[in-house]
């Protein structure tokens, strides 16, 4: 069967769908092979780790609580262990579709992992969406107002940006820390004000904000030196292309051609405003780390630390996912914005 | 080359060519300054480390015991400890300057492992196309996608930490760096494959590989020696990441552990910013160097940039 789709650009997405969805499967199958081939044996260390949960410790000796044979087998059913290798992994693709990520043994209540990701996903989102959004905005205008304004100011201006792009977050993040809290005991160190029942009052958000003010600060500084060299870039390989050059043949004025450059600087960047805001699904962990603040990146240490193998696949698995996601949406604002692909004149560059 | 006199003349023009080359490259500024401020740091790193105590961990060259005793706590500089001690009695100079030698080391293994199948894997992708090169593509644009960060993550966290050696760690970072390099000397190659001297090359019955390594690999070699620049800067921060996060090497003393040490020490709350300032600055520097290393080297290989000054 061969489908017949006359939308140039409904077929620009469907054949990008496909390869998206192969991508998909793939990224999935090797999360779930990688434990399993690893040297070291993860997922032997993993069960001999339960196995030592289900040890209580009673009067200094350890002491198996009975029906242990039970218990252990009852685990390897949990995780899916007992079936042949063949059938567990459609049984654990099948489940992580239908929303079943299994629990974490992370936590002593043993959590599904579904639900710390849901509880953490808010403050990643919290902390590091606000920083993206406005990084990128101040990022477009200062990288193009240095490609537009060119001499002595754009060279200034570009070494400052790469210095302040290649900052490591978490070195400013602690550098800020020690001011504004070791030194003048402007803020707290903590990422929100637990200290606080938390409501929609003034004070609430005064204090939260507060509390955010030194990471967000820190993601949007260095934020802002990437996405302007980006731009400015951009801007001055529009600036140095052949309509832009025609327009300038044409006598129209330095502002016009400079919205021109500007607007189809933007289209690339939009796409990396995508891919990014997929990224940012993972977290921040070293940030949070420092801030002790409860997002995607502290849980995935958390499970990190505790070798907790399949609440790792998840999250890693749902990462993969968002991921994929962004960069599928990223390649149709891509041949929607461009013309060219819209109207199915050119194929798209990859 | 059959005559002894074209190769010598061709010899001659080679070294004519490299003089140039590094006259102009010493010429740059920026590739200057990056040079003098990565020697350096090289320098603080293997010399540095001859005025440093022999080991890292061994606090009983100048405590007199093994035990930490507070009042050899998060000292100040001094004489004897340039950068203080640490929550464990630890001299921090010795951490940061073990530390650096051996992420130079960790970084330098790993971008010669991704430079490698990164020219190896582009130069066959680009130059033999067909099947093999769909292959390659797809899988390196799939790893792409996929930010190698977290993937190198989860594998250091899978192997336990007493087999977690320098040289895995390197071997790790090389395995998971290598997809972006890639693409880049695919098209390099591609470049190359309809020009004259390739089709002579095939005209005298060379072989693929004879092609492939002894005629276009010479023309693209100083793009992949901007290649190995970037990886090794792509190293640094991964080894910094990893390590600082605790996932690093478990039988050495790395830039990341210093940090992570940092992290954890409370050294921040203890108000000795002469520590976390110095040691951040050491890699803040170091990613910087190689990024001016890299834009002069952009600058006198690519004749091309030079003209619109289109400097990423």
């Amino acid at each position: 069967m061969v489908l017949q789709i006359k939308n140039p650009f409904m077929r620009y997405v469907l054949s990008k769908a496909v390869v998206y969805a192969v991508l998909w499967f793939l990224a999935v199958f090797l999360n779930f092979l990688l434990p399993r081939i690893m040297p070291g044996d993860p997922i032997r260390r993993f069960i001999e780790r339960v196995y030592a949960m289900g040890q209580a410790p009673s009067g200094g000796t350890a002491q198996i609580i009975p029906e242990f044979e039970k218990y252990m087998k009852e685990v390897e059913r949990l995780f899916g262990l007992n079936q042949p290798p063949s059938l567990q992994f459609p049984s654990w693709f099948l489940n992580f579709i239908r929303g079943d990520w299994g629990f974490s043994i992370s936590y002593l209540n043993l959590p599904p992992v579904k639900d710390l990701v849901m509880q953490a996903l808010p403050y990643t989102l919290a902390l590091l969406l606000p920083s993206l959004v406005v990084s990128w905005i101040i990022g477009n205008y200062l990288g193009a107002y240095l490609a537009l304004k060119g001499g002595k100011a754009d060279k200034v201006g570009l070494s400052v940006l790469q210095f302040i792009a290649q900052l490591p977050t978490y070195w400013l993040l602690i550098i800020l820390l020690f001011i504004f809290y070791v030194k003048l005991r402007w803020v707290p160190p903590i990422g929100r004000p637990t200290y606080m029942i938390p409501s929609l009052s003034w004070d609430y958000i005064r204090e939260l904000l507060r509390c955010m003010a030194l990471p967000l600060t820190t993601l949007t500084i260095v934020g802002i030196g990437g996405w302007s060299i980006g731009m400015r870039a951009y801007v001055i390989y529009q600036l140095n292309s052949d309509y832009i050059k025609y327009a300038k043949s044409l006598g129209l004025p330095q502002r016009v051609l400079g919205r021109y450059a500007f607007r189809n600087a933007l289209i690339p960047q939009f796409t990396a405003f995508a891919i990014n805001f997929g990224g940012m699904f993972a977290g921040n962990l070293l940030v949070e780390m420092i801030y002790g603040y409860p997002g995607m990146g502290a849980l995935l240490a958390t499970v990190m630390a505790n070798l907790d193998v399949f609440a790792m696949q998840a999250i890693f698995t749902f990462t993969a996912t968002m991921l994929l996601l962004a960069n599928f949406a990223a390649d149709i604002i891509y041949g929607f914005l461009d013309p060219r692909i819209r109207r199915g004149v050119a194929e798209v560059i990859s | 080359m059959k005559s002894g006199l074209d190769s010598s003349t061709l010899f001659k023009n080679l070294r004519g060519l490299k003089d140039t080359l590094v006259g102009e490259l010493f010429m740059n500024r920026r590739f200057v300054v990056g040079f003098t401020i990565f020697l350096g740091l090289v320098l603080l790193g293997y010399v540095g480390s001859l005025f440093a105590y022999p080991d890292p961990w061994d606090i009983s060259i100048y405590t007199g015991t093994t035990i930490c005793t507070p009042e050899y706590r998060f000292l100040p500089p001094s004489p004897g400890h340039p950068l203080g001690t640490d929550q464990g009695c630890r001299d921090i100079y010795t951490w940061l300057v073990v530390g650096l030698k051996n992420s130079l080391w960790i970084a330098a293994v790993a971008a010669i492992i991704s430079t490698t199948i990164a020219s190896t894997l582009g130069l066959i992708a680009g130059y033999r196309g067909g099947i093999l090169d769909d292959i390659i593509n797809f899988v390196s644009n799939f790893l792409m996608v996929i930010p190698m960060f977290i993937v190198l993550l989860m594998l250091v966290s899978y192997v336990p930490p007493e087999a977690r050696t320098s040289l895995l760690v390197a071997v790790m970072i090389g395995l998971t760096s290598w997809p972006g390099p890639t693409r880049v000397v695919r098209s390099m190659v591609m470049q190359h494959r309809a020009a004259d001297y390739v089709d002579v090359a095939k005209l005298m019955n060379f072989s693929i590989t004879e092609i492939i390594f002894k005629e276009i690999l010479p023309n693209i070699a100083s793009y992949i020696f901007l290649i190995y620049i970037n990886a090794f800067s792509g190293a640094i921060f991964a080894e910094v990441g990893i390590g600082a996060i605790g996932y690093g090497p478990w039988d050495a003393v790395t830039l990341g552990r210093t940090f992570n040490n940092i992290i954890y020490g409370g050294l921040v709350f203890v108000g000795a910013w002469w520590s976390f300032v110095t040691v951040g600055l050491v890699i803040v520097l170091l990613s910087y160097s190689l990024l001016l290393i890299n834009l002069g080297l952009q600058h006198v290989f690519n004749p091309r940039l030079k003209l619109t000054y289109y400097a990423v």
